[in-house]
């Protein structure tokens, strides 16, 4: 397949392969911390522990994840995608984040609608009255319905 | 017990949340990308002050309208709401395109309302008796019917089985997360306390399901540039009685396969839709050959009957065994349990009344479906043009809400979080999200068991072979497996036969 031909249908090695090998490498990681993170207090039982159900599924789902891979491995893999849309999702992460360690102190309502303003903005709204007063305003409802109406104590 | 509940819904509670929640569901149904999964995930909260049987009549209401509401976007604009309304565009749209829009819709609300009214009448009929039926199981039989159920998923949920494994799996795998069933045991909680409690399933739910889509949308963005979609004239139509009466048996079999669908865990709705299509042109070539496709009434009529069936269907091993059928009857059956009803056997024998004022709600809730539904498809189509960069930063915060209100609990809105980036990483991967949830719901309850009938046992397998229904199961498993082989090698055949045509 030439270089062109695999743009047009898709890389060998691609998103699916990433996400595939993300989760191998948690399944992996989950069965070496296994002893570590199960304590496990024997009286001479059967083996039938709290070990026992996740070693069989995280081996099973390793197993799954490596047949996956081989079976893929001439498979054309679907594009990563455009930078740009990765950093239009890396934005909106890191805003909902940044909303949500200041929470707890600027409260539910700066947080949250600090979120959907800059959301608002990475899906490319500029207008001030949708960008900041949309989000705002249903930030502001939220906070009214949840305090008032539902009785939810929001930070 | 009938009367009883009956009595129970004599409440203006109960009408008042019917009605916000079928609006609501067909409002939100018809914008595409935003689900009934997501409209429920997003509603809970509103929830949680009120009563069990409103709350849960509310959250049906909105399952229901959304339903219908997918179609709207799907007829107008040749654009599904939702993924089952996929076969409702086929001849929806090609009326639409005649200027029979108005039509079209009208078909797809009383062929929607149809299809509920049969599955709630199957609920009614089959979910008390299975639920009787399985207070008999023990951790054997449960163990073999949970393996049943995942087996089905993986299997007939559609797409690649091997990955809709790996997402069972995965969610298995998050189930584990917390304290251990049976010895109490922390397991990876990495000395956390909160997580002790494991992952909650609402923000999961709302992260998966709502949060991911956000990001999604902002990974496909349009280029702002691009206009919105014409939507054809509506012209002022009428469908009678007669009209309706003449595809009675197109929606009484679409109906069926819905229902019956609908109780197999995992596949959803979208499947029986494009079966029942399938089966209505089928039976349509005697009489008019070339009508499906360019705007046959049947073929709206029948893919709606069917997805509106599954309602019904969905909710009878969900609420009787505790399985869920799809990710919209798991977001139910959470519902379900922060109203403190926990779905499984003991259901009917602890809840009955309101159990059964549920089951009527849903079925008198096709009244108020018919009224709101002929009067808000017009609002529907204002609906559908409100662009994503208005639409997803309200449901950004609306997530960051039904993530807190669970528990007033900062953990959680991280976990609905996680769950989001998961998610979309997973969604953009071509992973199926359902097979995930089901797993993670799943999990507990098959280790639980399993490990019960282990340690009854002695660690001997033997026990699922002795009992007769544990075994049944297993043979049923088998017979899937085979059937999910056979099926898988005929098509690749066929596949590879017309490329050698081809060639």
């Amino acid at each position: 397949m030439t270089g062109a031909a695999r743009q047009k249908t898709g890389a060998m090695r691609g998103i699916q392969t990433l996400a595939s090998s993300l989760v191998l490498v948690g399944a992996i990681a989950g069965l070496s911390l296994l002893e570590s993170q199960i304590e496990v207090f024997s009286f001479g039982d059967t083996g039938i522990d709290a070990r026992f159900f996740p070693r069989i599924v995280l081996g099973l789902l390793v197993l799954a994840v490596l047949i996956r891979l081989f079976v893929h491995r001439r498979t054309p893999d679907m594009p990563l995608g455009y930078v740009s849309s990765w950093l239009r999702v890396g934005l909106a992460v890191v805003a909902v984040t940044l909303g949500l360690i200041l929470m707890t102190s600027i409260g539910f309502l700066a947080g949250a609608a600090l979120s959907g303003f800059v959301t608002a903005l990475a899906f490319g709204e500029r207008r001030l009255i949708f960008s900041v007063g949309l989000p705002l305003a249903v930030a502001a409802l939220v906070v009214l319905g949840a305090r008032e109406g539902l009785n939810i104590p929001l930070p | 017990m009938l009367l009883d509940a009956f009595l129970a819904l004599l409440d203006i509670w109960v009408l008042v949340a019917a009605v916000f929640g079928i609006v609501v569901g067909i409002v939100i149904g018809a914008i595409p990308g935003l689900g009934p999964t997501m409209a429920i995930a997003l509603l809970i909260p509103v929830t949680f002050s009120m009563a069990p049987i409103p709350a849960i009549t509310l959250l049906l209401g909105v399952y229901q309208g959304a339903i219908f509401g997918g179609s709207i976007s799907a007829i107008l604009l040749n654009v599904p709401g939702t993924p089952s309304s996929a076969a409702t565009a086929i001849d929806g749209y090609a009326m639409a395109r005649k200027g029979q829009g108005g039509k079209a819709l009208r078909i797809a609300l009383y062929a929607s309302v149809f299809g509920n009214i049969f599955s709630c009448l199957a609920l009614m009929m089959l979910a008390q008796p299975l639920a009787s039926m399985a207070l008999s199981f023990g951790p054997a039989e449960m163990t073999t019917l949970l393996l049943f159920a995942l087996a089905v998923i993986i299997l007939f949920g559609g797409g690649a089985k091997l990955d809709a494994a790996i997402m069972v799996l995965i969610g298995i795998c998050a189930g584990i997360i917390g304290l251990d069933p049976i010895a109490g045991t922390p397991r990876f909680t990495f000395n956390n306390f909160a997580l002790e409690n494991g992952f909650q399933l609402i923000p999961v739910l709302v992260g998966l399901f709502a949060m991911s889509e956000v990001f999604l949308q902002l990974f496909n963005r349009p280029k702002a540039s691009a206009g919105a979609q014409e939507v054809p004239e509506l012209l002022p139509t009428k469908v009678g009685l007669a009209e309706m009466w003449r595809m009675r048996t197109t929606m009484f079999l679409s109906s069926v396969i819905g229902t019956f669908i609908g109780i197999l865990p995992g596949i959803g709705s979208t499947v029986p839709a494009f079966m029942s299509y399938s089966l209505a042109r089928s039976r349509s070539r005697s009489r008019d050959p070339s009508s499906f496709g360019k705007g046959a009434a049947e073929g709206v009529a029948a893919p709606e009957a069917a997805n509106n069936a599954v309602t019904g269907g969905a909710l009878i091993p969900t609420l009787a065994l505790g399985i869920p059928g799809d990710a919209v009857t798991a977001v139910i059956l959470g519902a379900f349990m922060l109203q403190g009803l926990a779905p499984g056997p003991f259901l009917f024998r602890d809840y009955g009344v309101e159990v059964y004022a549920i089951f009527e709600a849903l079925l008198l809730s096709s009244i108020p479906c018919i009224i709101f539904g002929l009067l808000l498809f017009r609002v529907a189509v204002h609906v559908i043009r409100i662009p994503p960069r208005h639409l997803f930063p309200a449901i950004t915060i609306l997530a960051l809400l039904g993530a807190f209100s669970v528990n007033n609990s900062m953990v959680d809105v991280w976990v609905m979080l996680g769950a989001g980036i998961v998610g979309f990483l997973l969604r953009r991967s071509g992973f199926p999200l359902p097979p995930l949830l089901i797993g993670l719901i799943l999990g507990k309850s098959l280790e639980q068991s399993l490990r019960q009938a282990l340690l009854t046992s002695g660690g001997s397998l033997e026990i699922f072979v002795a009992s007769p229904i544990a075994a049944g199961f297993l043979v049923t498993i088998a017979l899937c497996v085979i059937a999910a082989a056979v099926f898988h090698l005929r098509t690749r055949n066929k596949s590879e036969k017309s490329a050698t045509g081809n060639v």
